[in-house]
């Protein structure tokens, strides 16, 4: 319903229909943090062209439908995890479908002490007080309408504690997978990673959607990084084709705190993924790299903002991106330096590659500087391939096709060198080759 | 880091005495404060002109009622009680002066403050054998006196103010006025629609290279007048002309509004070059009574190969909101833009280009340096866009910042859009301080802090400076180093 600004606020009454039902309903701290994500999206409503940070990214595909919160996993059995997503690789697995845990599919055995994998509902229901200091702490609801609405649902998720000095021997492997019903779905997790200070994990995130049915996920994640500590994160963005992917992720980074982290997005009718790091500590090192591949009427977005708090710190983020069809790339980048953040080193690079007269890109890189000892600079290029390069390889016999493809895979490399899990490159990089071998034609040539 | 602290105490002192700071005791023709229907026929009225003009303010000022101010800027201000000024101020000269004798002498006087090149000066006070700079001059809102215009005219220049092109070159101004930055475009720019009280008009007809830098020097005086120019210039095919606009503004205790709109045509072949050096009162320490610069300035390259090249030199201003753009619709057009701004206390600028390439093989320019002190905050905004039928389009943008002290600060947004894949766009930014190092080599040579900062300064704004036509470059480089000056002993 359009209140008196002419905002929409779809979904809010399926958020507050059972709000006395819901798991953790009683735990007063739990009911105040759901009812401050209500109010806050009630207020601000679903974000339009009028709000700075998603005038590139229109919504109004979600008005579109009636999408119904998930409930329970689908009736279909999920035959076997996709091999999509890094299947080789030896994990702790958890797996979520349509949003909820599905225990059956999780590996989580003889994970080391002090390392917690488990499901948000199942810790609200077992254990509330261990996520009170942590639960919504990281996170301006107010910056993030689509995050204050998760925050208003909050059932299931991932939960990832890591104590304090403890290196988590396997890659922890978060899978989503989205199964479309009859009725278009919605999804709303919550994720919750907390490592202690000088611990060190790898997370890797899978989103999967299984078919063509339209749904919405709209996903948060708040990852809290402690003194010293190391987390390595790649996250693989291939939802359903009529799927609108939101993913929201708030970082908090203490001091000498060290993330790694790489996205690549190729799914989804809209893939918006969102990243807010707080440097909170000084000579924290946050890397922030990507890479998008948009066909067909495809909107990928990703928006990033690195906010330098303390002294000290270094920030480093590359994007590629590759267009082709009617697709529109997004990139919103922003590196805010706080006024005691001396010595901040902030770089970013966004580079996009237009394969198509229908294609485009949209970007906006921004630094916010109030500290003067800082270097701070951000390029953005868009264009097409080289036409010297694409004439050198053809003259020595290779054809235009896999020349474009060779090119193509070179300027994406640039982002993929950053991967330090080798399973997870490589995986990476065999995902872009099939997407350049069913999308790279002659035809797109011309 | 001694050398650095000096270097920030250097620079938070300047515009401590801000040297054009005095008052001209005129008599001035003043309308009643306020604003509506009734002020906005009044000015029409004074200024004699046709209907069709007073039908196209009214239908801007109805406009203006419906529109809210914007806030997505980077800047804050107290709200503006519009009601609170005046619309139209007039000096009171009585007839038109019909040779430069008959202008008050103060007003000469005051160019002569300004620091307006001894040149122009003669030039003003109709010297034989001055320099060929044509001066229009605005003191205020109304144009004073205008040079060389005969000797314009011979070539078929048009070189006046507004006002008189309304009333003697109708057809040109109905055709053009407003096609640029239409009367609804803005928030300020219609509130300019409906209340321009004077500016500049200037017509270049074909293949005319116009033979003088044509300049103007804009003015504000009286207390509490909003200043509202309205310059439109036109090339048509082949022509060619350099424009000059300066500013500089008396201290004040309140903040005055200019909201002044620019708009230019290029036809075929033809080029116009503007540059602005904006010198206006930024206000004391705190920002107390500078002026709010609230400006619209607009290119449109409609003919093939066309070029619109704006510079600008902004030192003043308590507040600089600008965006001088370039619309790119000829094929094989150029626009560019270089920028220097400096902010210092609590100065604030929100400032930057719009670069719209719709014709093929268009290409733009882009080299921004802030200069960023003491308080100030400072931030570039900018657009460029490549539309679908941009084939082989080119942009390259510079944005470069440099930060003299830990309280000011410097911001970068630009937003690039590109539908085309033939389009190339490239854009880079960097922020940085005046290194120690840099400091330490230049005092080493035996540079005073002053010197060094100046020196470095300067270098840093090159680029841009170098742009400038001549005339305006010596006065910019002397004002950078102004600037810098003045607080080492």
């Amino acid at each position: 319903m359009p209140d008196g600004s002419g905002h929409m606020q779809p979904f809010l009454d399926q958020a507050l229909a059972d709000s006395a039902s819901v798991p953790g309903a009683k735990v007063d701290w739990l009911a105040d943090l759901r009812g401050r994500g209500a109010s806050i999206y009630g207020d601000r409503g679903l974000p339009g062209r009028r709000d700075e940070y998603w005038r590139y990214t229109n919504l109004n595909a979600l008005g579109k439908n009636d999408f119904e919160l998930a409930n329970g996993g689908p009736a279909v059995d999920v035959p076997a995890l996709p091999h999509r997503a890094v299947a080789e690789l030896a994990s702790y697995r958890i797996v979520f479908v349509n949003g909820r845990l599905r225990p059956d599919l999780c590996v989580l055995d003889d994970m080391p002490d002090g390392v917690l994998i488990a499901g948000l509902g199942d810790m609200i229901a077992a254990a509330p007080d261990r996520l009170e200091p942590v639960l919504g702490q990281g996170l301006d609801l107010h910056e993030m309408p689509l995050a204050a609405l998760n925050t208003a649902f909050m059932r299931d998720g991932m939960v990832l504690f890591v104590d304090a000095g403890v290196d988590v021997d396997k890659p922890v492997h978060l899978v989503s997978i989205t199964v479309p019903g009859e009725t278009p779905l919605m999804l709303q997790p919550r994720h919750l990673v907390v490592l202690g200070d000088a611990a060190k994990a790898t997370l890797i995130e899978s989103h999967i959607g299984s078919d063509e049915g339209a749904y919405f996920n709209n996903l948060v994640s708040e990852i809290s990084i402690g003194e010293g500590a190391e987390l390595n994160h790649y996250t693989f963005q291939e939802e359903g084709p009529a799927a609108v992917h939101i993913a929201a992720t708030a970082l908090n980074l203490a001091a000498a705190a060290t993330y790694d982290g790489f996205l690549l997005q190729s799914g989804g009718l809209i893939g918006r993924v969102e990243t807010r790091a707080i440097l909170n500590g000084s000579d924290a090192d946050c890397r922030l790299d990507g890479i998008y591949l948009g066909t067909g009427e495809q909107v990928l977005d990703t928006t990033t903002y690195v906010e330098h708090v303390a002294a000290g710190c270094r920030s480093r983020q590359v994007y590629k991106g590759v267009l082709d069809g009617k697709a529109r790339g997004v990139f919103q980048g922003k590196i805010h330096v706080r006024p005691d953040a001396q010595q901040t080193d902030g770089h970013q690079l966004s580079r996009a590659l237009l394969l198509s007269p229908r294609a485009e890109i949209d970007t906006r890189p921004e630094l916010e500087i109030y500290a003067d000892d800082v270097k701070c600079s951000h390029g953005a290029t868009a264009g097409e391939l080289d036409a010297e390069a694409l004439f050198y390889l053809m003259s020595r016999g290779i054809p235009a096709e896999a020349a474009r493809r060779i090119l193509i895979e070179a300027f994406v490399g640039e982002a993929l060198s950053e991967i330090r899990l080798s399973q997870v490159a490589e995986d990476f990089s065999a995902h872009v080759r099939n997407w350049l071998s069913a999308n790279i034609t002659v035809n797109t040539a011309d | 880091m001694a050398a650095n602290a000096d270097a920030i105490e250097q620079v938070q002192s300047i515009g401590e005495q801000y040297k054009y700071g005095f008052v001209t005791d005129i008599d001035v023709d003043l309308a009643p404060k306020g604003l509506n229907e009734d002020i906005v026929r009044l000015i029409s009225e004074k200024k004699g002109e046709p209907a069709w003009m007073l039908e196209w303010r009214l239908k801007a000022y109805r406009h203006w009622l419906t529109m809210e101010e914007p806030e997505w800027q980077k800047v804050k201000f107290d709200k503006i009680d519009y009601q609170d000024s005046y619309y139209y101020a007039a000096p009171k000269l009585g007839d038109k002066p019909k040779s430069l004798d008959e202008v008050d002498p103060k007003l000469l006087e005051t160019y002569a403050k300004l620091g307006i090149p001894l040149k122009e000066q003669e030039v003003l006070a109709g010297v034989e054998g001055a320099p060929k700079v044509a001066v229009d001059a605005v003191f205020d809102s109304v144009s004073v006196a205008t040079t060389y215009k005969a000797k314009l005219e011979e070539i078929g220049v048009i070189f006046c103010s507004i006002s008189e092109a309304v009333r003697d070159h109708p057809e040109l101004v109905q055709k053009y006025l407003g096609s640029v930055v239409p009367y609804a475009d803005n928030y300020y720019a219609t509130l300019n629609s409906a209340v321009f009280t004077d500016g500049s008009f200037v017509y270049i007809p074909k293949g005319v290279r116009c033979p003088m830098e044509l300049s103007t020097y804009f003015r504000i005086n009286q207390e509490n007048t909003g200043q509202f120019e309205r310059t439109l210039i036109i090339a048509d095919e082949g022509a060619h002309v350099s424009y000059l606009e300066g500013c500089t503004a008396p201290m004040r205790d309140e903040h005055q509004l200019h909201a002044a709109v620019v708009e230019l045509v290029t036809l075929d072949d033809a080029e116009i070059k503007y540059s602005t050096v904006q010198n206006w009162y930024p206000g004391d320490e705190e920002g107390r009574g500078g002026i709010y610069n609230f400006v619209t300035k607009r290119g449109a390259c409609r003919g093939r190969n066309s070029k619109i090249s704006w510079t600008q030199v902004e030192t003043g201003s308590a507040i600089t909101w600008k965006y001088p753009s370039c619309i790119l619709q000829g094929d094989n057009s150029v626009g560019e833009f270089y920028s220097v701004a400096i902010t210092n206390n609590a100065q604030q600028a929100d400032t930057g280009t719009k670069m719209i390439h719709i014709g093929k093989n268009t290409s733009s320019r882009i080299i921004s340096k802030g200069i960023s002190a003491g308080k100030a905050d400072q931030t570039y905004r900018g657009l460029v866009r490549m539309q679908r039928g941009a084939n082989g389009a080119r942009n390259y943008t510079q944005c470069d910042s440099l930060l003299i002290g830990d309280q000011c600060g410097a911001h970068t947004v630009p937003y690039i859009e590109s539908q085309n894949p033939t389009a190339q766009v490239e854009h880079e930014a960097t922020t940085s301080r005046i290194s120690d190092d840099q400091l330490f080599y230049c005092r080493q040579r035996g540079l005073t802090d002053e010197e060094a900062v100046s020196l470095i300064v300067n270098g840093f704004c090159r680029e841009v400076l170098q742009t400038l036509p001549m005339e305006f470059a010596v006065e910019a480089q002397k004002l950078v180093g102004i600037s810098l000056e003045g607080s080492v002993g």
